[in-house]
This record gives C-alpha cells, sequence and structure tokens, in this order.
C-alpha cells in the first residue's frame, strides 16, 4: 500500500549506527514525514489532488505507544491536525518495527481498520497522496523546471518535518537539539522558488512549506534548485557547495549549525533497515 | 546569493580539503564561522599587521591568530632567537634551560602565581586546572559561565552525545549572576571543585560583556566558603588588559591562571599556573605530552615577554582599540547606524544594534574583506603593536564605505 522506499535517498550509503537507533525513533520520524508530504503533494500536485475522493473523511497512521498521525480530507484539502477522533480508517501498526519498515517500503504488517463508510475514499487517498510523495522525491529526470522545483520541494518539507521531529524523539542527538537556540530558519532557494521553514519554540519543534510565520532569525540558502536537490540527494557534497558559497548561511549561524547533525541523523534514520 | 571569484584558490583549496579532511576546516576556523563563500578560508604568510590570502591579497588583519600575534606577524625580536633555537634543535628528549627560565620569569611576573607547567593550547591548561580542582578538592563539579569558551575538550565544548560523560559534573550559570551562582552552590553543596572563569565574558555570537562590579569578588567569596577552586581562563585576554595578568586588571583573585596564546607572540605554548597550595597536587599528577618540552616556543615566550615589558603593549594595543571603536561607532553613525563596541579596547568587537542574529555584521565583515581588512563577523577581535594609527585611519576608510554597502544590501528589510 506504502511506496516510500524513496527515504533512503538522503545520504545514500550512510553508515546508520543502528546501536544508537531504535525502531521507535525511526517510526516517529518517518510517520511525520509521510504525513507532512501527503500534504504537502495535496496542495503541490495537481493531478493528485484531482485523484483525491471528494467528500470530508480521516485517516490516522497509528502505532504503539499512542504514536498517531492524524490526516483530515475535506474536499480534497487535506491538513494534518492533532488526533481529533478515530477516523475513517486506522491504518495500525502492531509495532514501531512494522511501523518503520513499512513506512520505508519494506516489509510489515499494516491493519487498516475501517471504522466509517467513507473509509475506502480515505484509504484511497492516502494511498494516492503517499504514493505520490515517493515518486516526486525519487524522480532525478526532469522535463520541466517546474518538475525539479517540485521534487526539491518535496525533498525539503521531508527533511525539515524529518528534522523537527528528530530533534524532539532522538535521544541520540536531544544534546544537540536542545543547543539549537529558539527561533526560526528559514530554508529556501535563492529566488524563492521553494521556500520551508524550522521552528523551535520551547521544547517544540515544528516545520513547514513556503516562507516562515514570522521573521527567520537565520537563513540557509541554495543558489539555485539544483544545488538544493543535490544537497537533499547528496549527490552534492553539502560542505563543498558551502564553500564554494552555492549554499549560504546567514543569520543566527550556530541555529543553522545545530541542524547539520540533526540532518545528518535524519539521513541515518531514512536509511535505516532492520531487515537487512 | 553573492559569491566572488575573489577567493577562488582558497574554495578550490577547500574543495580538495573537503575530500579527504572532516569538515575541510574544523572548529572556529571553518567557512561556517566566517560567511561562506564571501571570505578567505587560507592564508600564506603574514608580517606586521597584515597578513595576505592564498588568492594573494592582503588585509590589515584584526584576528592576529585568534589573539596570539600581539606583537604582530614576523616579529624578529621573537623570531630570531626562535629561529637560532630551531637550528639548534627543537625536542631535545628532555626540556631545554628556557623551560626553566621561562617558569621563573612568568612566576616573578604573573600577580598570586607560584609555579607553572606547559603545554601546547589553552585546551591543555584549562583542563589541567579542572583536573587539579578535582583531585585536590575530591570534589566532582566544575561551575561555568553559559556560553563562555574554554577550549575543545569534551568537558566544555558543544561535543555532547550521550556516549560522552565528560558534562556529566559540569554545570553552566548565567555570566555576571551572583544568585544564580550561588544558587549552584547551595544546590551542590559539598560537590564544587571549582569555577572557571574568563576575565571578562567573551562569548562567540555575542556583544562581550564586561564584569558587573563586586562580581570577581563575590566569585572569591563563594569559592572560599565551599572550599572551591577559582580558575581564571586568561587565554584569550592575555596580556592585552595587563602584563602581570587579566585578573590584576580586574581585580579578581584566583587560584590558576590558564594561558597561551599571545604568550609566545604565536609559538605553540600554553600555561598553567597556580598558587603555592596547588603545587603538591600538580607534582604527583601525570603531566606530559611529546611535544609540550620543545625549547622554540619557550625561548620565543621569553623574547615576546621581554618586549611586550619594553615596548608597554598593553597601553599601546588598548590605545589602538579605542581609536579604532570611536572611529566605527563615528562611521557607523554618519552611515545612519547604532552599533556596540563592546569589551575591552584592544579586544573589541562591533555588533549592530537591533540585530542580534548578526544579518548586518556578516554582510559588513564580507565588505571589509573585500577592501582588504579582516574583520570576523561572530567573533571577538584582537589589536597587536603592530597595528598603527595609519592602519586603523585606512580601516575606518574602508568600514565608512562598508556601512554605505551594508545600507543597500539591507534596504527596506530592517
Amino acid at each position: 500500500m506504502l511506496a516510500l522506499s524513496f527515504l533512503d535517498v538522503y545520504h545514500p550509503g550512510a553508515m546508520v549506527n543502528q546501536k544508537t537507533l531504535t525502531a521507535e525513533t525511526v517510526a516517529r520520524v518517518r510517520s511525520g514525514v509521510v504525513a507532512a508530504l501527503s500534504v504537502a503533494v495535496a496542495e503541490s500536485d495537481k493531478a493528485s489532488f484531482e485523484k483525491i475522493p471528494k467528500g470530508r473523511y480521516s485517516v490516522v497512521l497509528a502505532g504503539p505507544k499512542g504514536l498517531q498521525r492524524y490526516l483530515n480530507f475535506h474536499h480534497g484539502r487535506v491538513q494534518e491536525r492533532e488526533n481529533k477522533g478515530l477516523g475513517s480508517v486506522i491504518l495500525r501498526f502492531p509495532s514501531f518495527q512494522d511501523m518503520a519498515t513499512k513506512l520505508g517500503g519494506g516489509s510489515g504488517t499494516l491493519i487498516p481498520i475501517p471504522l466509517s463508510p467513507s473509509f475506502l475514499k480515505a484509504a484511497q487517498a492516502f494511498q494516492t497522496l503517499s504514493s505520490r510523495g515517493g515518486e516526486l522525491c525519487a524522480r532525478r529526470e526532469f522535463s520541466t523546471e517546474e518538475e525539479q522545483r517540485q521534487t526539491l520541494d518535496m525533498l525539503m518539507t521531508a527533511a525539515l518535518r524529518g528534522v523537527a521531529e528528530t530533534a524532539m524523539i532522538d535521544s541520540w542527538t536531544a544534546a544537540k537539539s536542545a543547543s539549537m537556540s529558539h527561533g526560526i530558519v528559514q530554508v529556501q532557494t535563492q529566488n524563492g522558488s521553494v521556500q520551508g521553514w524550522l521552528k523551535r519554540d520551547g521544547k517544540v519543534f515544528s516545520s513547514g512549506r513556503g516562507a516562515a510565520p514570522a521573521p527567520a532569525n537565520a537563513r540557509l540558502c541554495f543558489s539555485d534548485e539544483s544545488v538544493g536537490l543535490g544537497v537533499f540527494t547528496g549527490t552534492l557534497p553539502a560542505l563543498k557547495a558551502l564553500g564554494r558559497g552555492h549554499v549560504s548561511i546567514r543569520g543566527r549561524v550556530p541555529m543553522i549549525q545545530a541542524l547539520f547533525p540533526l540532518l545528518d541523523r535524519f539521513g541515518q534514520i531514512m536509511a535505516w533497515n532492520k531487515e537487512s | 546569493m553573492t559569491t566572488t571569484p575573489r577567493y577562488a584558490l582558497s574554495q578550490d583549496l577547500f574543495d580538495r580539503a573537503a575530500s579527504v579532511i572532516p569538515g575541510g576546516i574544523y572548529g572556529s576556523k571553518s567557512p561556517g564561522f566566517s560567511v561562506p563563500g564571501r571570505f578567505p578560508y587560507y592564508f600564506t604568510e603574514g608580517s606586521g599587521c597584515r597578513i595576505k590570502d592564498a588568492d594573494g591579497h592582503e588585509y590589515i588583519d584584526y584576528l592576529c591568530g585568534f589573539g596570539s600575534m600581539i606583537l604582530g606577524f614576523g616579529n624578529p625580536i621573537v623570531d630570531d632567537p626562535a629561529i637560532e633555537q630551531l637550528r639548534k634543535g627543537d625536542l631535545l628528549n628532555q626540556p631545554g634551560p628556557a623551560m626553566v627560565e621561562l617558569a621563573e620569569r612568568l612566576t616573578a611576573l604573573i600577580d598570586g602565581m607560584d609555579w607553572a607547567v606547559f603545554a601546547k593550547n589553552g585546551t591543555d591548561a584549562t583542563t589541567l586546572a579542572v583536573s587539579l580542582s578535582r583531585v585536590h578538592t575530591g570534589k566532582p563539579y566544575v561551575l561555568m559561565a553559559q556560553g563562555a569558551y574554554h577550549g575543545s575538550a569534551n568537558w566544555c565544548s558543544s561535543n555532547a552525545y550521550p556516549v560522552l560523560r565528560d558534562k556529566d559534573e559540569v554545570r553552566l550559570f548565567p555570566y555576571g549572576d551572583v544568585a544564580a551562582l550561588q544558587a549552584l552552590f547551595d544546590e551542590l553543596r559539598g560537590q564544587v571543585a571549582a569555577v572557571i572563569l574568563t576575565p571578562y565574558h567573551h562569548a562567540t555570537w555575542a556583544p562581550q560583556q564586561m564584569p558587573p562590579a563586586g562580581w570577581h569578588e563575590a566569585v572569591r567569596r563563594l569559592c572560599d566558603e565551599e572550599s572551591a577552586f577559582f580558575i581564571m581562563d586568561d587565554i584569550r585576554a592575555n596580556f592585552r588588559l595587563n602584563l602581570h595578568g587579566s585578573h590584576r586588571a580586574m581585580g579578581a583573585k584566583p587560584d590558576f591562571v590558564c594561558m597561551g596564546k599571545s604568550l609566545a607572540n604565536g609559538y605553540p605554548i600554553g600555561a598553567l599556573m597556580g598558587t603555592e597550595e596547588l603545587k603538591k597536587t600538580a607534582s604527583n599528577f601525570f603531566i606530559t605530552g611529546t611535544f609540550w618540552t620543545s625549547t622554540v616556543p619557550y625561548v620565543a615566550s621569553l623574547a615576546c615577554l621581554n618586549e611586550m615589558e619594553r615596548l608597554d603593549v598593553v597601553s599601546h594595543v588598548q590605545a589602538m582599540g579605542a581609536r579604532l571603536k570611536q572611529g566605527l561607532i563615528k562611521a557607523g553613525m554618519e552611515a545612519g547606524y547604532n552599533i556596540s563596541c563592546t569589551g575591552p579596547d584592544a579586544i573589541p568587537f562591533m555588533t549592530f544594534d537591533d540585530d542580534a542574529d548578526m544579518w548586518h555584521n556578516q554582510e559588513f565583515s564580507a565588505q571589509m574583506a573585500t577592501r582588504g581588512v579582516y574583520l570576523h563577523p561572530h567573533h571577538n577581535w584582537f589589536l597587536s603593536y603592530a597595528h598603527k594609527e595609519s592602519d586603523i585611519d585606512e580601516t575606518l576608510e574602508k568600514a565608512a564605505e562598508s556601512f554605505q554597502e551594508v545600507k543597500k544590501a539591507f534596504q527596506g528589510e530592517f
């Protein structure tokens, strides 16, 4: 049902420190990324938007220990929300291991639990968005500039959400996350064609697409879409791009410096595969 | 995005470095600490207060080897005897006579200090001071100010992972906050080995902060009440505030003084000095490093100390720093900016008011670099004896131009 094997595009070949990662951490991060991508696909991909069944329904990705990602569909508009109920269908993963591997494109048990007559619509909508999210992130050949822009948008969305989740739950990088000052990091291309942000407010890290909700304290900027794509897919060494000035960091730079180990950790989490 | 071919060779070198050196250039010298794409990454030579980058551009330098070059680059008074010793031999199995001479010189020079041991970097000295404090008191905790830099060792650096336990018994307090420090002593009653402080607070990424009235006295009192030691990390301010130690300038009475940087005008040597009470503990503690007894730095240090005393370097660097600060404030105001120049005159740092995130600092420093002046955007600056009035005035002319460029860059944004 889920086709998110694209998630290993980050830092391909990255050595995963299995001892410091748990299936729970991976499940939490990957499920957050899947939810954020589903919303982003609905917002930015017209073809997918049109495939989403009309009506009001919701999907809950549910794992152990109360882990839930709640997607609300309202006539094609998709929002991720705090859990507001049972939903039309619950996609239940019996274990974090199942959730982590299944959301990474591997095998794992997933039990759909229909809860309303619209459950089929809900399942279909989620299938459409999550699959498309995977396709867009994995795409490396572009017929148009818009395709390139869209893929960068998806990758940035996934990375920023992944970093936000990692910062809140990964004990290995907890001290790094704690050292990041409060505020907003804007991530964007130079011309603003793709923008995203990461915000820290107390213990909560959040992320989003587009312009930051308030003036950013720091900015990580790619000279163009190809640089952003190269950095997010690991085909362009970020350090070299930084040295060349093709990636710039400005403002409260320590916030961005605190981001780097989290991005690397996110790459490890995405590459994690307990089956291998 | 503004990048420039001006630094092409620096960037080529960094590109190669990134393939074989983790981080390319690590720590506080990494491009990410400056303005990547708009700053030189590699330097090839220096003379007086001027340095030349890998692309051949010359700069009036205000970083001075992160404070080390107090007499300026290539100073013959220091270099000539050092080179002579180098030819005779540097690492000679056992220490040379210069090690004894330097210890005698420093114990006579530095207020309240009765012995000296030597190492290479400031981190060696601060880490040794912390270890000796713990061993002597039998207590584990060390208290340090938030944002303070005491070296790259894990106990005090940003390296923090669950398997690194070095920070477990290090606690932080806001600089200058007596009540907060008292609260930590209360919480950790009977467990505090030492408080480590710099003479004033020179946290990176922030304006510098002079000690509030009574601060050092309060630290001394709290340490005495709790039988803890007061470690003065004088590495960065070393010899720019007072030749007898920055603690004299600040009215502080520490048990340890950590020194390095300008101790030998760029030659690699650090020192830990302490009071008589701590001498036995230090002598029973295993202290060594293969290169810690290399003779050349000791010879250089003796020459440097003599020259600093002869020239009254402290007065000079303070006067040059004051001229720079006043000129920058004036140039900033003329461009419509309120700027602050914080810290001692000899170790100033400029920030734009109402820009805590330092966007303006970064643009200003990049503009200055383009004009041949090396002013770090995030780290405090240093004056040396080699800076003369003409260098300061040239800097100020370029600052006036750079402020105008900053205005253009941020038009409508701030």
